[in-house]
């Protein structure tokens, strides 16, 4: 008897990759821009973060649950959600948006601010369009134009870095004491916008300006963003040409242009939020356009628009086109024009 | 759980080679397999005469029969001497029942009378020496060179290894250069094409040299760097991205046709041209979890794959799959009993389990496409896989082709970098049957003898 052979179609070696490590990737690059914050802000970033991921996945694990899985078995719950097929809670999405949502809220906004941040944003940014892979516009940033427009006070509370004694007494046993509140203060932009103002560089550079948790330490964020580039997580194409049109534009407009790269949450939404795959177009030519359009339209509302800062919304508008600019970019080979878009060509018998 | 925890490597797009396994063995020469089985028919119905009976007794380099419909026919000879079995309806490697003749050896080694075609009176004609070549079944495009003789003036060799473990044509240009570059000579001459474009891997420009060396003087052979390996699909790629003939004019429209030519082809023609060998042997690389010593052997055209098996050490009962050509576009195998065939490069056998779709770790099982756009950055054709095969599992066959499904090159490297373990490979090639039929396939058609 003749043993069996296994017929698939090709190929037959693969690199062991998953989903999954794209996700995680992003998270430990997220672990610097992390760090600094809660060296800037003190550890209660750590409390909001927490919340922000405890949200998202739960939000996505009960989603998931109550519309994919009827039978769900919950008394061996844990076990169920581990082992269950159609949960992929665990996939590290969730995590990656929890953690990005929380990151772009400024440091004095109470815990509850990233849960319902975090609730919205996997709720109504990505599992009513099916689940990873669907979504049309970038969940976090959903998650924080919602909070924008629901709590507009409190999602620009802006507070300073805290000192070091601040610092040194929030470790106290003393419950009451974890949470410092900075003193209040203008972003970087603020200051530029409204009382024509500027900050000086290695302020920015270094991280010790007012501004969402995440967006301040320019350092910590291009750590982090080196480290998705040397990965191969993300390519060059829409972070540089994000940054690059930046710069250039506001080159043009008689602006500062290093402070406007630096200030904000230009980088941290170049590196960490245009970036995010689901939402940014494949091509590479579209990347470049991606990102090139995302620079053009932040300067603009920085420069001309009503809000101090523009990069929430101009990623959101960009993700809004992504599809069409697949569309117009498709990579077509010159010989297109040949007979080889019919098939005829390829017909082996003379 | 590899893949699963995140690692600090930086991410690969294209798999490594696995060449030290085989590269510096030496090469031997398998001996004599009990039966050899030659197929008369390269596609389901092929066209062929036979020109021995069943019982007769035949010697190595005799011919047996004629496949195709002339011009674009092929002699097909004897591998071994013996006695012819049976003419039946035999599996063959492609997937289907060809008509094959299967000899069984005699042991004598007895080899026909052939004369050189050098030494012929054909020699000063080319349109001759191209039938000669015929006659020795050589596959060469012969529909290019008979009907269209005077539009091809360019003559492009692939010399790039795009499969993992296969390391055959590498191990042919270092043992046979000097072979390889006469049989170029000839055959430049005997179709009067006075250009050749030599593609090879930056990494081993050296391998070449004896090519490029014997062309100074009356023919232009150039040789192209590439960084990345082309898959043997890569025609009409390699005549977009380096034909001499292009430059010339600004436009883009191409003077000439360009053909391209197989190492392997380019030593059998220096085999006939000086000692009247028909293509009989061919160097293939044995590779795989299956084979305990992966090697580059000698092997008669028509040998089954099993003797090859035990040859480089493999258990037949454990191989659990069995791929003609390598891992990334081989053919898969359902049978140990089908045949080497004459454009196969190696083989690559495999232990494979049967894995029950549940056991599997969840995190390897299918996901939605997450839009990563890696396939998209290997796609060595500058497609689109992640769109196209969206298109195709939603039956928009024409949008599917409007996006380049037929520029595929069936290459395999966007399934092998697909994270979200998206059978790409296979979707693009659902999309070309279900759009113009099977024969379109250029993964398959590649095998062909008669393909160009
Ligand atoms: S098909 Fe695979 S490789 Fe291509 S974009 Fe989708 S997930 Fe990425
Ligand atoms: S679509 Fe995939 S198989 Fe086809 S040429 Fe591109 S990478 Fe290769």
């Amino acid at each position: 008897m003749e043993n069996r052979l296994l017929v698939s179609s090709p190929p037959y070696i693969k690199n062991g990759e998953t989903a999954h490590c794209l996700m995680f990737d992003v998270f430990i690059a997220l672990i610097p821009v992390l760090a600094a914050s809660i060296i800037f802000f003190g550890p209660r970033v750590l409390w909001n973060v927490f919340w922000g991921v405890s949200a998202a996945i739960g939000t996505e694990a009960l989603i998931q649950i109550v519309f994919k899985v009827p039978a769900f078995k919950f008394r061996t719950f844990v076990y169920s959600l581990l082992t269950n097929d159609d949960i992929d809670v665990l996939d590290g999405s969730a995590l990656v948006t929890g953690m990005l949502l929380a990151l772009t809220l400024p440091p004095s906004s109470p815990f509850w601010m990233p849960m319902i941040g975090s609730f919205i944003a996997i709720a109504f940014g990505k599992q009513v369009f099916g689940g990873v892979g669907y979504n049309i516009f970038n969940p976090a940033l959903i998650g924080r134009a919602f909070l924008l427009a629901a709590w507009p006070g409190k999602a620009t509370a802006w507070t300073a870095p805290i000192s070091w004694e601040a610092w040194a007494q929030s470790l106290s046993l003393n419950p009451s004491s974890w949470i410092v509140d900075g003193v209040s203060t203008a972003t970087p932009l603020a200051l530029l916008k409204l009382q024509n103002e500027t900050t000086p560089l290695a302020e920015l550079l270094f991280g010790t300006t007012a501004g969402s948790l995440g967006e301040t330490s320019a350092l910590a964020i291009l750590i982090g963003g080196g480290y998705l580039l040397y990965k191969g997580t993300v390519t060059w194409h829409i972070p540089f040409s994000y940054i690059g049109t930046a710069f250039l534009l506001s080159l043009l407009l008689g602006q500062d242009p290093l402070f406007h790269v630096f200030a904000g949450g230009l980088l941290f939404g170049a590196f960490f939020m245009a970036t995010d795959v689901v939402t940014s177009p494949v091509t590479k030519l579209g990347r470049i356009i991606f990102g090139s359009g995302a620079g053009v339209l932040t300067i603009v509302i920085r420069v001309f628009g009503g809000f101090p800062e523009g990069v929430c919304y101009s990623i959101l508008l960009m993700n809004a086109v992504t599809p069409l600019i697949d569309r117009y970019t498709k990579q077509l080979p010159q010989s297109a024009a040949r007979s080889s878009l019919t098939g005829e060509s390829f017909t082996p018998k003379g | 759980m590899d893949g699963f925890l995140p690692t600090f490597t930086r991410r690969k797009l294209l798999p490594p080679t696995y060449r030290e396994a085989t590269w510096d063995k030496p090469v031997l020469r398998l001996g004599e397999p009990e039966r050899v089985i030659i197929p008369l028919q390269d596609s389901p119905g092929t066209s062929y005469q036979v020109a021995v009976k069943e019982g007769e007794d035949v010697t190595a380099g005799q011919k047996i029969g004629v496949m195709g419909e002339a011009p674009a026919s092929l002699s097909v000879h004897a591998s071994i001497s013996g006695t012819v079995e049976q003419i039946a309806a035999l599996p063959h490697p492609l997937g289907f029942q060809a008509i094959s003749l299967s000899i069984a050896s005699d042991g004598k080694h007895e080899t026909c009378e052939c004369s050189p075609l050098k030494t012929g009176d054909r020699a000063g004609n080319g349109r001759k020496v191209l039938e000669g070549l015929q006659e020795m079944g050589i596959p060469l495009s012969y529909r290019h060179l008979m009907a269209n003789d005077s539009r091809v003036s360019c003559l492009i060799i692939n010399a790039t290894e795009f499969e993992p473990y296969i390391t055959s044509r590498h191990v042919l240009l270092k043992e046979h250069g000097n072979e390889v570059a006469a049989g170029l000579q000839v055959l430049m001459t005997a179709c009067s094409v006075k250009q050749a474009v030599i593609v090879v891997e930056n990494t081993h420009t050296a391998l070449v040299e004896p090519l490029k060396r014997d062309g100074q003087g009356t023919v232009d052979i150039r040789v192209r760097g590439v960084t990345q390996p082309y898959p043997d699909t890569a025609n009409w790629l390699l005549e977009d991205k380096f034909s001499p003939l292009k430059s010339n004019n600004k436009h883009g429209s191409a003077q000439g046709l360009m053909m391209s030519v197989d190492l392997s082809s380019l030593f059998a023609i220096n085999n006939a041209w000086v000692s009247g060998l028909p293509f009989t042997e061919q160097l293939i690389t044995i590779a795989g979890s299956a084979v305990r010593d992966p090697q580059n052997v000698w092997v008669k055209t028509g040998t089954p794959l099993s003797p090859i098996i035990t040859h480089a050490g493999g258990d037949l009962s454990r191989v659990g799959r069995l791929v003609l050509g390598g891992p990334l576009m081989g053919i898969p195998q359902h049978t140990l009993a089908v045949p080497l065939i004459k454009k196969a490069k190696g083989l690559f056998a495999a232990v494979a389990f049967l894995v029950d779709e549940h056991r599997e770790s969840r995190f390897y099982k299918q996901a939605p496409c997450v839009k990563c756009a890696k396939c998209v950055d290997v796609c060595p054709a500058s497609l689109v896989p992640n769109t196209i095969a969206d298109f195709v599992t939603n039956k928009l066959l024409n949008d599917a082709q409007e996006w380049g499904v037929f520029h595929c090159l069936e290459c395999g490297l966007c399934e092998y970098s697909c994270p979200s373990r998206i059978p790409l490979l296979e979707i693009m090639r659902l999309g070309k049957v279900l759009l113009k039929g099977e024969d379109c396939l250029l993964g398959r058609n590649v095998f062909g003898a008669l393909y160009g």
